[in-house]
C-alpha cells in the first residue's frame, strides 16, 4: 500500500479577513489499494474483480484503488484505460489514480484527468504476504461493517492485500525518517527471522536483539511509530485518536476501536475496518481477529491475529495471554507451531521492525 | 412457558443422542411435559436409544410436509407419562427439513403446553444442525475431553451466538451449557485426558454436567433404555445432577475426581 504524503499547509488568512476559513488543507496519509493490470480486456478484468469482490462485498465497496500499469506488455491507450476504469467501477471500486511509471503514464494520466500517485513502488516485492484465509463458511453471514459488535462479527473474507506490504518500503523511500526516539520497550525481543525465518520468508540479520530499538536519524515526527504516540500528530487532539493507527487521522476523526466483548469462537472472524480492535474475551484456536489498526486482546489469544490488515506497518498486536497460532502485521506473518516458552501465556506485544516481526513481553 | 433446548456438539459420536434421551427422561421424571425431537434426518437413532423404534409410524418429516398430524407422530414413552418422542425420518435427507416447517411444529408443541422441547442435533454444522439450534432458548453442548471435540464445540458455540433466532433478533442470547461426557478422572490424573478445568477454560463456559466414561452407556443404548433410568449407576446420577442444574438447582459436581484411595494408600501414600 502506498502511503500518500502531502505537505500540509495551513491557508493563512489575511490579517483583515474574517475568522472563518473556507478551506483548510492539511497533511494526511492514506493507504490505497492497487490493482495491477495484466491486460486491458474489460471482460477478463471484470470477471476476476467481481470474483474477488464477491468474496468480500463490504470490503471492496467503493474502495479507492489506483491502477498499476507496470505489468502491461505495452503502454495502453487512454481509451483502454477508460474501459478499465469503467469495469473497476462496475466491480464496486473507484479508480482514483495511476501509479507512477514514467512520462508515458504521466501523459496518460493527463488525458484521463487522473492524478499520478507517487511513492508507489510499481513492482513491489510480494514475498511476505499473509496467506489469505480461506473463504468464510457459508454459514457466516456478512455483518455490517463498523457496527459495534455485540455478537461476533463474521467478516466476509481475508484482508484484500492485493499488492501487499509496500508501505514499509514506500515509507522508507518517501522519508527515510524513523524517529530515533521510538525505542521499543526493553526486554527480550525475539526476531522472527532468527527463529522462524522459513515461515516469513525473511532472513533478517538481527538475532535476539534484546531491547531492540528503531534506529534512524531524522525526526519526522509523523513517521514515528507508536511508542511516540503522543508526538504522533498535533492534530490528534482526541486522546483515542492518538492511540489509533488510522491511516488518516487528520482527514477525519478516527473511529473508536471496535469492541468485541463476546468470545471469538473457532471459525469466527472479527475485522475492524480502519481502526483498532479490542477483544475483551477469548480468541479461540481457529478464530481470526483482524484490524487495519492495532489488535488488543485481553483474554487468552489462541487463534490468529492480523494487525495492519491494509498494510499499516505501524500497527501492533497486544495481548494479555499469548498462545497465538499466527501473528501477522501488514502482511508479515509468523506461524507458531510451538510457542516459545518465554512468551507462552505472557502478556506480549508484536510489532514490525523493518521486515522483521518482533515479539516481546510487556511490562518488563 | 416452553423452553427449547438443543443438544449439540459439532463432532459426532460424543454422546448427543444419549444425552438428549437422558435429559428428556430426567426432565419428564421431574413432572415436566417433554418432547424430544430427532433432527438427524436420514440417520435415525434417537428412537433406538429411547426404545421405541418399533412404534415409529410417522416421523418429523411427515409432520413438516403435512402428511400427518403432530399428534399422530408423537410417540408416547411407555415409562414416563409426560415424555414424547418425535422420530427422524430414515428414508429422507436433511433437505426435507424447512425452517418454516420446524417453526410450525414448535408452535404446535408450545400450544400443546409442553414445558420442554429437546432437540437432538445431528453432528456437523450443516442444515440439520442449524435448524436444530435455530429456535433454541438454551443449548447443551456435549463435549468429550479431547482436543478435536473441544475445537468443534467452540465452533458450535460461535454459531449459537450468531446463527440462531435469538442472535438474529438481538435479544437475550441462547443460554449455553457445557456437558462433558466420557470423562475418566483416572486418565485426567495421569495427564492423558483434558480436565474439566481445561475444557472450561478453553470454552469459557460453565459446566452443567460431567458424565463419567462407563460401560453402562453402551449396555443401556443396546437395551433401548435411556441410561438415566439405570438408577444407581454413576452415569445415571451424573445425568440426574445435570437435569437438576438445568432446572436451576445448585448441585456439586460428582465423578470428577479419582475414586478415593484404599486404606493402605491413605495411610502410607502421604
Amino acid at each position: 500500500m502506498p502511503i500518500l504524503k502531502k505537505t500540509g499547509l495551513l491557508m493563512k488568512q489575511p490579517a483583515d479577513a474574517t475568522r472563518g476559513q473556507a478551506v483548510e488543507v492539511r497533511f494526511g496519509q492514506v493507504g490505497i489499494m492497487q490493482v495491477r493490470l495484466r491486460t486491458t480486456q474489460p471482460g477478463e478484468i471484470l470477471d476476476e474483480l467481481t470474483g474477488k469482490t464477491a468474496t468480500a462485498p463490504h470490503f471492496f465497496d467503493r474502495t479507492p484503488v489506483c491502477l498499476d500499469l507496470s505489468s502491461l506488455p505495452k503502454t495502453p491507450s487512454a481509451e483502454d484505460i477508460r474501459g478499465v476504469i469503467e469495469v473497476v467501477k462496475r466491480a464496486g471500486m473507484m479508480t482514483v489514480g495511476l501509479t507512477h511509471g514514467g512520462t508515458a503514464i504521466e501523459e496518460l494520466a493527463n488525458q484521463l484527468e487522473l492524478p499520478v500517485i507517487h511513492h508507489v513502488r510499481a513492482s513491489t516485492k510480494t514475498a511476505p504476504v499473509v496467506q489469505p484465509a480461506p473463504a468464510p463458511p457459508s454459514s457466516a453471514a456478512p455483518a455490517p461493517m463498523g457496527q459495534e459488535a455485540l455478537a461476533p462479527t463474521p467478516v466476509p473474507a481475508s484482508p484484500p492485500v492485493l499488492t501487499p506490504a509496500s508501505a514499509a518500503a514506500a515509507r522508507r523511500a518517501a522519508a527515510a525518517a524513523q524517529s530515533a526516539a521510538t525505542a521499543h520497550p526493553a526486554g527480550a525481543a525475539y526476531s522472527s527471522a532468527a527463529t522462524h525465518s522459513a515461515a516469513t520468508g525473511h532472513s533478517g540479520a538481527a538475532a535476539h536483539s534484546a531491547g531492540a530499538t528503531h534506529s534512524g536519524a531524522a525526526t519526522h515526527s509523523d513517521a514515528a511509530p507508536y511508542s511516540a504516540a503522543a508526538a504522533r500528530s498535533p492534530a490528534a487532539t482526541n486522546p483515542s485518536a492518538a492511540a489509533a493507527p488510522s491511516p488518516a487521522p487528520e482527514l477525519a476523526a478516527a473511529p473508536p476501536a471496535l469492541m468485541q466483548h463476546q468470545p471469538v469462537r473457532s471459525g469466527q472472524r472479527v475485522y475492524a475496518r480502519n481502526r483498532d480492535l479490542i477483544v475483551t474475551a477469548t480468541v479461540a484456536a481457529g478464530a481470526e481477529v483482524m484490524a487495519d489498526g492495532c489488535v488488543h486482546v485481553y483474554g487468552p489469544l489462541r487463534g490468529r491475529v492480523m494487525a495492519g490488515a491494509h498494510g499499516d506497518t505501524d500497527a501492533r498486536v497486544f495481548c494479555q495471554s499469548f498462545h497465538a497460532e499466527l501473528v501477522s502485521i501488514a502482511g508479515v506473518f509468523r506461524v507458531f507451531e510451538t510457542i516459545p516458552t518465554e512468551l507462552a501465556g505472557m502478556p506480549v506485544q508484536a510489532w514490525l521492525s523493518g521486515d522483521d516481526l518482533k515479539f516481546a513481553k510487556i511490562g518488563e | 412457558m416452553t423452553e427449547i433446548i438443543v443438544v449439540t456438539s459439532g463432532k459426532g459420536g460424543v454422546g448427543k443422542t444419549t444425552t438428549s434421551a437422558s435429559l428428556s427422561c430426567g426432565l419428564a421424571r421431574r413432572g415436566k411435559k417433554v418432547a424430544v425431537i430427532d433432527f438427524d434426518i436420514g440417520l435415525r437413532n434417537l428412537d433406538l436409544i429411547m426404545g421405541c423404534e418399533r412404534r415409529v409410524v410417522y416421523d418429523f418429516v411427515n409432520v413438516i410436509q403435512g402428511e400427518c398430524t403432530l399428534k399422530q407422530a408423537l410417540i408416547k414413552d411407555k415409562r414416563l407419562e409426560t415424555l414424547f418422542v418425535l422420530a427422524a425420518s430414515q428414508t429422507r435427507d436433511k433437505d426435507a427439513l424447512t425452517s418454516e416447517g420446524v417453526r410450525r411444529v414448535f408452535d404446535e408443541l408450545v400450544a400443546d403446553g409442553f414445558d420442554y422441547i429437546v432437540c437432538d442435533s445431528p453432528a456437523g454444522i450443516e442444515k440439520g444442525a442449524h435448524l436444530a439450534m435455530y429456535f433454541a432458548d438454551r443449548a447443551v453442548v456435549v463435549v468429550n475431553p479431547e482436543v478435536s471435540s473441544v475445537r468443534d464445540s467452540d465452533r458450535i458455540l460461535g454459531l449459537l451466538s450468531s446463527k440462531t433466532k435469538r442472535a438474529e433478533n438481538g435479544g437475550d442470547k441462547v443460554r449455553e451449557h457445557l456437558l462433558l461426557t466420557r470423562y475418566s478422572p483416572k486418565r485426567v490424573a495421569t495427564g492423558e485426558m483434558m480436565s474439566v478445568g481445561d475444557v472450561k477454560e478453553i470454552l469459557g463456559l460453565d459446566v452443567v454436567g460431567v458424565v463419567p466414561e462407563s460401560a453402562d452407556v453402551l449396555a443401556a443404548s443396546n437395551a433401548g433404555t435411556p441410561v438415566i433410568l439405570n438408577d444407581g449407576s454413576d452415569v445415571s446420577q451424573a445425568y440426574q445432577d445435570a437435569v437438576s442444574r438445568l432446572l436451576g438447582e445448585t448441585v456439586p459436581l460428582r465423578f470428577v475426581d479419582e475414586p478415593k484411595k484404599g486404606f493402605f494408600a491413605r495411610v502410607f501414600g502421604g
